[in-house]
């Protein structure tokens, strides 16, 4: 028991102290402003806010009537469209760009490599963000209290006065997450034309080798970062509402008219944001020699697949180790320092990795920089699903384990690993989208000649014909569907109590 | 005029038939008693009655006009002045004492008058995660009759409490009930709720009125085994 508790405090040690400290120190010491007064790093900058702030307005409005939809009326299937509508986070925000280039006809092209675009490519990326934190606490709701609004007054004010507010921490809470994932987003925003902040550090660290360049010019992302880190737990936790599926729900609006408007709204979501750029893809790359681009493939495919899986596995196994180990004050610790790294920009994170991990040549220069990075920004994830958990885990079982004498291995393995176990494979799957598909922080950080599948879309894209793209985009989604469902089904989550997440 | 009038109600959930054709009348002023066994359809005809399910058959009358016919509802829940008390008293945790009754009626005067009558008027500012439980279900009750109602629905209201709340909540529906003509439906499982409160008692089970009337005739001819099992102390 204390070994694993000491290795679990080293890993959080080695995870999350060093880029931080490296960061806080960095800024403290040699900061300079002269990047304010540089005219392009200014317009990409108010590029990167306008952008992020146009994506998450929109998917906050479109996130909205979906949810209520699925979640508030008896529409068919809802649980299926639900599912459906997580789909657009398998894609890289790339692929989505590449492929509406493909379908948007000549004169309305123009405006795909605009700004406008951009927001459009974001908002039909990151949407479920919004939308799936909302579409939950919308079915946790407890049914009676949205049946005594009913008694009470009609379906819309119980909805704005009794139902949004119950879902409002959720709602800031997916609308943060689809800000910070917008501001840091590089690769549709280069494919665009439309400079952005991240693309921006990307080349003053990777095309001219500037670190304290890249670290002056992250500033501004980090003060983001920092005041989303900060405003989460009055905002997003004030009511400390975890999420539960319910079922049978409260049910708000059951007319004919609004099943049908919603109906053809959630049909036009699901054909932009889904089927016609996953289709366009699909066209497009066995148009070309999908051969030839499966054999490209393969080592970064490969790569990809050992890194996050091992990253995933890395950090669902010790978040998940923890929880019995450690007391709740330093659950609050590491929980604290998880949510600043996960709130701070990617790109930010891997100028602070750099900037401690350079001095160590084995780390600098192999994999293991890349997986830091990974564990670092990600961990947030599988630590917050597991802490959840083990809150709801029924602690008298575990009390008459110890009672019998049982060691701390034989309860771990038989009393509570199994009742967790569909949690574990939530926060895996969670953690590997999001880290398989992440561009930016690998682009700064994998190793030399270890690229993974994002980045060599991303980098590939330059110089090679656009079915090759899209065939390696199609094959990371697949990818990741396929890792995705095989890791649900073999933890079985979906078993009562572990619904939610 | 009966203020509830039930006649063939059927309600089925995923195909099992959970209403079996429930006849039923209630008079102005009454406490009805409504007792069951678990899953006997007790809260699913409390809900039916405040339109907050679909019956599959049958008519359902509020104060002589129609409001459900068949699955078709006429007049919609917040149309039908009725209160309701849930089990779990389902307060809105965002919202203040006085907001509660804010959101029902908006004449500050009567807001005032009822939190006052309930002993809340204190606490207007506090909300629910704030009070005691005893607050909390006063402020069930106040917000229920915020509306004015005519018929207050209770589903099993005394449940979750020790004795000496029940026997305060037994007290405060009886100070109620006097002060104005409510009629009161409630379920319960506790025959002495039934005793202390009820002017008629129906007994449902398995989707039927097995008998109704006064405690005291359905003590001396039980219809059924399972009616003296259920009103026996």
């Amino acid at each position: 028991m204390r070994l694993w508790r000491l290795l679990a405090r080293v890993y959080f040690l080695l995870v999350f102290l060093p880029p931080l400290g490296a960061l806080f120190l960095a800024f403290g010491k040699t900061l300079s402003l002269t990047f304010l007064k540089d005219a392009i790093y200014l317009r990409a900058l108010s590029n990167t806010f306008i952008l992020a702030l146009g994506a998450t307005g929109l998917s906050v409005l479109l996130s909205l009537p979906l949810a209520t939809l699925l979640a508030k009326s008896r529409f068919p299937l809802a649980r299926l469209w639900a599912v459906l509508l997580a789909v657009p986070l398998l894609f890289l925000p790339y692929q989505t760009a590449l492929a509406w280039s493909f379908i948007l006809p000549a004169p309305v092209l123009k405006l795909l490599f605009s700004p406008w675009g951009v927001v459009f490519i974001f908002t039909i990326s990151f949407f479920p963000l919004v939308f799936w934190p909302l579409y939950l606490s919308f079915l946790s709701i407890p049914r009676e209290a949205e049946e005594s609004g009913l008694l009470l007054a009609p379906p819309l004010k119980v909805f704005t006065r009794v139902t949004l507010p119950y879902a409002k921490p959720y709602l800031l809470g997916g609308a943060g997450l689809c800000f910070i994932f917008s501001f840091t987003e590089i690769g549709a925003p280069t494919y665009l034309g439309v400079p952005v902040i991240g693309s921006e550090i990307l080349t003053r660290f990777a095309a001219f080798y500037d670190l304290q360049g890249a670290l002056n010019a992250s500033l501004p992302l980090a003060i983001t970062g920092l005041l989303f880190f900060l405003l989460e737990r009055p905002f997003v936790k004030r009511w400390e509402i975890a999420p539960r599926w319910r079922d049978p729900r409260g049910l708000l609006f059951e007319s004919r008219p609004f099943f049908l408007l919603g109906g053809l709204f959630l049909g036009v979501t699901l054909l932009v944001a889904v089927f016609l750029p996953l289709s366009v893809l699909a066209f497009k790359a066995f148009s070309g020699d999908f051969w030839s681009v499966l054999t490209r493939a393969k080592s970064p495919l490969l790569r990809t697949f050992l890194y996050t899986g091992g990253a995933a596995i890395l950090a669902g196994g010790v978040a998940l180790v923890s929880q019995p180990l450690f007391k709740e004050r330093e659950k609050d610790l590491w929980d604290t320092l998880a949510l600043l790294a996960f709130f701070l920009p990617s790109v930010v994170l891997a100028v602070g990795l750099i900037y401690f991990w350079g001095r160590f040549p084995l780390v600098y220069s192999s994999w293991v920089l890349l997986l830091l990075g990974l564990l670092c920004h990600f961990g947030f994830l599988t630590q917050r699903l597991l802490r959840e958990a083990w809150r709801r885990f029924d602690k008298g079982g575990l009390e008459a384990a110890y009672l019998a004498g049982r060691g701390f291995n034989a309860i771990f393995r038989r009393i509570i690993l199994p009742p967790l176990s569909p949690w574990f494979g939530y926060a895996l799957a969670i953690f590997f989208i999001f880290a398989a598909n992440e561009m930016t922080l690998s682009s700064l950080l994998y190793p030399p000649g270890g690229a993974t599948l994002a980045v060599t879309i991303y980098t590939l894209s330059v110089n090679n014909p656009l079915s090759v793209s899209a065939g390696l985009c199609l094959l990371n989604t697949l990818f990741i569907l396929v890792v995705v469902s095989l890791l649900l089904c073999l933890l079985r989550p979906g078993a009562d109590g572990s619904r939610s997440a | 005029m009966a203020v509830v009038l039930l006649k063939g109600v059927r309600k089925r959930f995923s195909g099992e038939e959970v209403l079996r054709g429930v006849d039923l009348s209630v008079s102005p002023g009454e406490i009805l008693a409504v007792i069951g066994l678990s899953g006997a359809g007790k809260s699913t005809l409390l809900r039916l009655i405040a339109g907050l399910e679909t019956p599959e058959a049958g008519e359902i009358h509020l104060y002589g006009k129609p409001a459900t016919r068949g699955s078709q509802i006429l007049l919609p829940p917040w149309e039908r002045k009725i209160g309701f008390i849930f089990q779990n008293l389902a307060l809105w945790e965002h919202l203040t004492v006085y907001e509660h009754l804010e959101f029902v009626n908006r004449e500050p005067a009567r807001i005032k008058e009822l939190l006052s009558f309930f002993e809340l008027w204190e606490l207007r500012k506090k909300r629910p995660p704030e009070l005691s439980g005893g607050q909390r279900q006063r402020l069930a009750i106040a917000r229920a009759l915020a509306q004015e109602p005519a018929l207050l629905l209770l589903d099993e209201p005394f449940s979750n409490l020790d004795m000496v709340r029940k026997k305060k909540f037994r007290q405060e529906l009886l100070r109620i009930r006097e002060r104005r003509e409510l009629t009161l439906i409630y379920v319960t499982h506790d025959p002495l709720d039934v005793k202390l409160l009820a002017d008629r008692v129906a007994v449902i089970h398995e989707g039927v009125i097995l008998q109704e009337g006064p405690l005291e005739t359905l003590l001396a001819a039980p219809a059924h085994p399972i009616v003296r099992e259920l009103l026996s102390f």
